[in-house]
């Protein structure tokens, strides 16, 4: 700075002093004078210091902003405080590229959405990263217009997640935590839908092998019945499966008679249930699977020597394994997330669906959020597992273990002599 | 030693109809047709992956037809190599021993030595996608020799690959076949191919067999148009053949009618070898049997020898000439020039009636 823009500086400090003393005596008291001119002062510097002059639209940018901002804090917040602090990360962070952006959702949904503000600012802010993505990558018009009415769909489904969280406090989950009814429907959850999905990977996965690599009368249908169970209303399943093997029908005496199983009421049910609702997420993720391997890999290995079993076994159960793994995991969060036919067909012992939908019905929403927001929680590992899934797979990690025993130096072995 | 008898099978719209082949020990084998021809089919007939409709396989004496692949010798090799991509290189070339039960030592020292062989040993800890295709196609060759197969079946191994590429594993391929002397059976479209890899080369069209023979025998005398056409045999004219005098025929083309030693009466094909046309300067004599004037279209120098084309009425010739000789022609100019050739060198053949 040079001696002319030192006095500029001073004269404006001066100036913006006299307006700030007028205009807002009597408004806010004298410390929050205080913060509010200094910080003010600091926009100012910072715009004639960093902001240069002679881009003028640059300036005019810097000055809407910091108008943008006093409108939402002081007029319509009426918080000069939080104006104050607002205007300092403003200014300090004009130049750092995006930041702006970011700083102003926060101070957007901070100040307009106040009780939804967490997941707005959430939700915003994706979808200023994605836009901002979308520009500096130019990615035109149709790539813009999809990314938009997509992320309405998306932000459809997961604010009211996101509000579901933020509006309950960790006293509540603590307190629902230690519940011992809580902590018997999930663990019931877990563990049902757990069997559940072993039992449909045993007997899944071959039919999924079958429908892909056969061509066999009949399979149109095969692979329509697939689907059956996604139609179905879940009620009506719960009641098919109590017509067949519920406590009056000769099947569920038979069963109760020889095996001392009882279908309705107990976790046998429930798991009939969850292996009804979910097998089709699992069939269709390993016919996927299987589908992408090549018929002719089994050939190669049966050449070599492997017998079709072994050969699928080291070759194609491998190679689709991550495929099977992913519908294992939506199997799994189907038979965790499933209500309807349980209401039918076990209401007691309760699973948390059913125990969440119990508490709602007697004691409101309150209530009924803790657990909500806790079997949410319990559902993220398998969010986690889908992640992690994409980069990690077991076989390349047997793949480089079983390595450590190949030198491939080219000198160091002896000729073929 | 492979003998393949009276061979019939349908698998979608491939077919193999009564195929009869036979492969010597040592041998080279070179099946050759055109894309859809039911090549592919065939050797995976002789894998033992589709089960034959009627006829056998025999494998070193063995009848094939109750022994599942897995228990057949037979090292594979397909045309995109199907390595198995969950298993690194060094894995995927011991995979057929592991099958076996080889031991860990013995297994790890046939690898080491087959990678030697191939010259691949840098590739042994790669995974396989990240290998281009000819390292792919070695790869596959390494894993399929690795179990010392009575039989090695080839199917297009050269095809995806860039002429470079191509070359070299060609190149290879030879190499290891004089050095392992494993039986071969290799399928290809291209002539070239077979040119240089064959021992002899069995032609077929359709899932039919239309010609077996010697490598050299095949290409200078092709049994039928089709053969002709699909060996690119040099100077193909087709006519129509009629008893002529001295125990020859003469054979009405297009556009000039010539003698030939042969049998065939009735409508045939010829291939007369560019090296065996000479040409004059002077018009041709009327004293000479096959003599013909015809204007030169084209000429391409090929370092030491030149070939010209020439227009003899509505048919073409095709002449080898030693480059001095094409120098001589050039210098005294004009494009009317003789060719000649004896009726010993026309082959003749008899035309198919579909084509």
């Amino acid at each position: 700075m040079n001696r002319r823009e030192v006095i500029k500086f001073g004269a404006l400090a001066i100036a913006l002093l006299a307006v700030q003393a007028l205009t807002l005596r009597g408004i806010l008291r004298p410390v929050g004078q205080l913060c509010l001119y200094l910080s003010n002062l600091f926009a100012l510097f910072m715009g004639m210091y960093s902001v240069r002059p002679s881009k003028r639209m640059d300036l005019n940018f810097y000055v809407l902003g910091y108008l943008t901002l006093f409108v939402l804090f002081f007029i319509l917040a009426r918080q000069p405080l939080l104006l104050a602090l607002f205007v300092i990360l403003y200014a300090a962070l004009y130049h750092v590229p995006g930041a702006v952006g970011y700083l102003f959702i926060f101070a957007f949904s901070f100040a307009l959405f106040a009780p939804f503000s967490l997941p707005v600012f959430l939700l915003a802010s994706l979808f200023y990263t994605g836009i901002r993505w979308l520009v500096l990558r130019r990615a035109g018009l149709l790539a813009a217009v999809c990314y938009v009415l997509g992320f309405l769909l998306f932000a459809a489904t997961l604010l009211p997640m996101l509000q579901m969280g933020t509006m309950t406090s960790f006293q509540d989950l603590t307190k629902s935590i230690s519940a011992d009814y809580v902590q018997n429907a999930i663990r019931l959850t877990v563990v049902s839908s757990s069997i559940s999905t072993a039992v449909i990977v045993l007997l899944g996965v071959p039919l999924a092998y079958v429908m892909v690599r056969w061509r066999f009368r009949g399979r149109g249908i095969a692979d329509t019945l697939i689907d059956i169970p996604i139609l179905i209303p879940q009620p009506v399943v719960g009641i098919a499966l109590l017509t067949m093997l519920g406590p009056k029908t000769s099947a569920g005496q038979f069963l109760y008679n020889y095996f001392g199983v009882e279908i309705a009421g107990s976790v046998w049910g429930i798991c009939a249930a969850q292996i009804f609702v979910s097998c089709p997420f699992l069939i269709r993720g390993a016919m996927t699977a299987f589908q992408a391997v090549d018929e002719r890999l089994e050939y190669a290995a049966q050449t070599l020597g492997a017998h079709p079993i072994k050969a699928f076994l080291t070759i194609t159960l491998p190679l689709a394994s991550k495929g099977i793994f992913y519908g294992c995991i939506l199997s799994w969060a189907r038979a965790v997330s499933e209500f309807g036919s349980l209401t039918v067909i076990a209401y007691k012992p309760a699973t948390a669906p059913v125990l969440i939908h119990d508490i709602f019905t007697q004691y409101g929403l309150s209530e009924a959020r803790p657990v909500s927001v806790l079997l949410v929680v319990v559902c993220l590992w398998a969010f986690v597992a889908l992640r992690v899934m994409r980069t990690w797979s077991p076989a390349g990690l047997l793949t480089r273990a079983a390595l450590r025993h190949y030198d491939t130096n080219p000198a160091s072995e002896p000729s073929l002599g | 030693m492979i003998q393949i008898q009276h061979l019939s099978r349908a698998w979608g719209s491939f077919s193999l109809k009564d195929i009869c082949l036979c492969a010597q020990p040592r041998e080279y084998l070179v099946i050759l047709g055109p894309t859809g021809c039911g090549k592919t089919l065939l050797l995976e007939t002789v894998a033992g992956i589709h089960r034959a409709y009627a006829g056998t396989v025999r494998i070193a004496g063995e009848d094939m037809a109750n022994v599942p692949p897995y228990r057949r010798s037979i090292g594979f090799v397909y045309q995109k190599s199907m390595l198995f991509p969950n298993l690194a290189v060094a894995q995927n070339i011991e995979y057929g021993l592991k099958m076996r039960r080889v031991p860990a030592r013995e297994r790890r020292e046939r690898v080491g030595l087959l990678a030697d062989l191939l010259r691949i040993r840098y590739l042994l800890g790669r995974g396989v996608t990240s290998l281009s295709g000819g390292e792919m196609q070695k790869v596959a060759m390494a894993r399929a020799l690795a179990i010392k197969p009575d039989i090695l079946l080839l199917d297009e191994p050269l095809s995806p690959l860039d002429q470079a590429s191509k070359d070299s594993l060609l190149e290879e391929i030879r190499r290891l076949h004089d050095q392992l002397g494993t039986t071969t059976l290799h399928v290809t479209h291209d002539h070239n191919i077979a040119r240089h890899l064959a021992d002899r080369i069995a032609l077929i069209r359709d899932g039919s067999l239309m010609q077996v023979g010697e490598t050299a025998e095949v290409f200078r005398y092709p049994s039928s148009d089709f053969a002709a056409g699909f060996v690119r045999a040099p100077n193909i004219l087709l006519g129509h053949a009629a008893r002529a005098e001295n125990g020859l025929v003469r054979i009405d083309c297009d556009g000039l009618s010539l003698r030939a030693r042969s049998e065939l009466i009735g409508p045939v094909g010829v291939t007369i070898p560019p090296e065996e046309v000479h040409l004059g300067l002077t018009a041709a004599s009327a004293d000479h049997l096959n003599a013909f004037t015809g204007d030169v279209e084209r000429v391409e120098n090929q370092g030491g020898v030149a070939t010209i084309a020439l227009r003899v009425g509505h048919d073409h010739l095709v002449a080898t000439i030693p480059q001095t000789k094409l120098t001589e022609i050039m210098k005294r100019g004009g494009s009317k020039i003789s060719a000649e050739f004896a009726p010993e060198a026309v082959h003749v053949f008899r035309r198919e009636a579909a084509a």
